[in-house]
């Protein structure tokens, strides 16, 4: 811009020198008086220029001044719409965020209590099923125990019965008579029933240590 | 001497800018050639400023966006700062009288008469020259300024309290010969304005015209060439002139009226 200027100087320059010379030479005479002076002028020029400059500020107020104006006040307005708009936004989004801030507080909260709850409960159901559990082995070897001591008696039972019998024929066979089976019958009874007497008191010694130290406790 | 003659004319360095009769209206008073300027200077203002604001776009581009930066400035740097929320009522004045300052700067810088004189084939002569180098001519912007601040300061306080704060607060028997004071400093405000405007555009004028002489004096290629170099940086410092001598009337004319419209500052 600065060098077109320049260029259009130096252009005008070159053109204008000799037009200048040449008007000069046409004006230089009559008003060579007046030329010398600075203060040349006239009052009419004052009125005309104040004339003109009324005239200028009357149509552009009208016609340029304020329509920009208002579209200065205009754009200032909407700049300050959408700032005012800007800060609402801020303060909804600030808002907003505190609200969620202190749902995601209150979630983590309840979620830390859940967590807690449920926990508490496993461990409680977890306890509930060792406890059951324990019970039920307890009665399980109760009842197995029972059972063997049944077994374990009908087997001596059925040995002991066996035994006589075994004891009755070879005593029929060696003495070559035989026992009335009513006395047979009631030897092996008496046979059975101080095996189980001996049982009986072995069982009581076996306990009674236990006992005694128990009662100690 | 014959073909001395254009030269030796060419010695009075104000003669290209001076006021010069063009013709005489209704034998009433003679149409210059500075009221020529005047005229097309608010021609120019009237058609250019309407047809650029009077379209109301969110954002202007291009010249719209220039003239509109100045106006900006003007509103926001120039008179906010002294005026406040009074702005907008005085600011196409502020707006007014920057613009019509800088057109007839620059047109005074423009070589208009030796344009009018070349396309009217040598008939037209003087229609052209710089009429802010005028003393007539600036008195009277000078003038419009100094009716528009106290008019402002009557407005805006009354034309008592603008009288009783006119003069600052001095024990009684001092209060006439500072009213005096007072009314003296206005004038000068007034006189300073157009003095200002006046010898600045002048003295430029002046310059170019002694630069250009150099050549007539000489007559010497390396002066000719000289001069003409020294008068295209001068030529571009007296745009630059043109705009920061619009910008201080208006600087101060925005002054003025801030002083007038808060007494208290």
């Amino acid at each position: 811009m600065i060098w077109r200027l320049v260029f259009t100087g130096l252009v005008l320059l070159m053109v204008l020198t000799p037009i200048a010379a040449v008007a000069a030479e046409d004006s230089h005479g009559a008003e060579e008086g007046q030329q010398n002076n600075i203060f040349i002028g006239d009052f009419w020029e004052a009125i005309w220029t104040l004339v003109a400059f009324v005239l200028l500020l009357v149509v552009l107020w009208r016609f340029a001044w304020k329509p920009l104006l208002g579209a200065l006040q205009a754009r200032e307005e909407h700049i300050q719409r959408q700032i005012d708009e800007a800060e609402q936004v801020r303060k909804d989004a600030e808002g907003v965020l505190s609200e969620y801030r202190s749902k995601l507080s209150e979630a983590e909260q309840q979620g830390k209590n859940i967590v807690d709850q449920h926990v508490k409960q496993a461990e409680k159901e977890a306890h509930e099923v060792m406890v059951k559990a324990e019970q039920d082995m307890e009665a399980m070897r109760i009842r197995l125990e029972t059972e063997l001591e049944k077994s374990r008696r009908l087997a001596q039972k059925e040995l002991l019965e066996q035994s006589g019998q075994i004891i009755f024929n070879l005593g029929r066979e060696i003495l070559g008579r035989s026992i009335e089976t009513e006395d047979n019958q009631r030897l092996i009874t008496d046979a059975i029933d101080r095996l189980e007497h001996e049982q009986n008191q072995q069982l009581l010694d076996a306990r009674l240590p236990d006992e005694e130290a128990e009662e100690g406790q | 001497m014959g073909p001395m003659r254009p030269l030796l004319a060419m010695t009075s360095p104000i003669e290209h800018f001076t006021s010069k009769p063009l013709f005489s209206v209704f034998g009433l008073f003679n149409f210059t050639s500075h009221m020529f300027v005047v005229t097309l200077a608010t021609l120019v203002l009237l058609v250019v400023l309407p047809l650029t604001f009077n379209r109301r776009p969110l954002v202007r581009s291009g010249f719209g966006n220039a003239l509109e930066a100045i106006c900006l400035y003007l509103r926001e740097e120039v008179a906010r700062p002294f005026l406040h929320e009074r702005t907008d009522r005085y600011i196409g004045y502020i707006w007014t009288i920057f613009f019509f300052i800088l057109t007839m700067n620059l047109l005074g810088i423009m070589p208009l008469d030796k344009i009018v004189l070349l396309a009217s084939g040598m008939r037209l002569k003087h229609w052209g020259g710089a009429p802010t180098a005028n003393i007539w001519i600036t008195g009277t912007l000078a003038f419009c300024a100094f009716l528009l601040f106290h008019m402002a300061g009557i407005r805006e306080n009354g034309l008592l309290k603008y009288v009783k704060d006119f003069s600052p607060k001095v024990p009684w028997p001092l209060m006439p010969f500072m009213f005096f004071m007072e009314l003296v400093s206005s004038c000068v405000r007034m006189f300073s304005l157009a003095i200002r405007l006046f010898a600045n555009i002048m003295a430029g004028h002046i310059l170019l015209a002694a630069l250009f002489m150099f050549i007539v004096i000489f007559q010497n290629p390396f002066a000719a060439t000289a001069s003409t170099l020294a008068q295209v940086v001068m030529t571009i410092m007296e745009i630059f002139v043109a705009f920061l001598q619009a910008y201080i009337f208006t600087f101060l004319t925005t002054i003025f009226i801030g002083m007038a419209v808060h007494p208290e500052h």
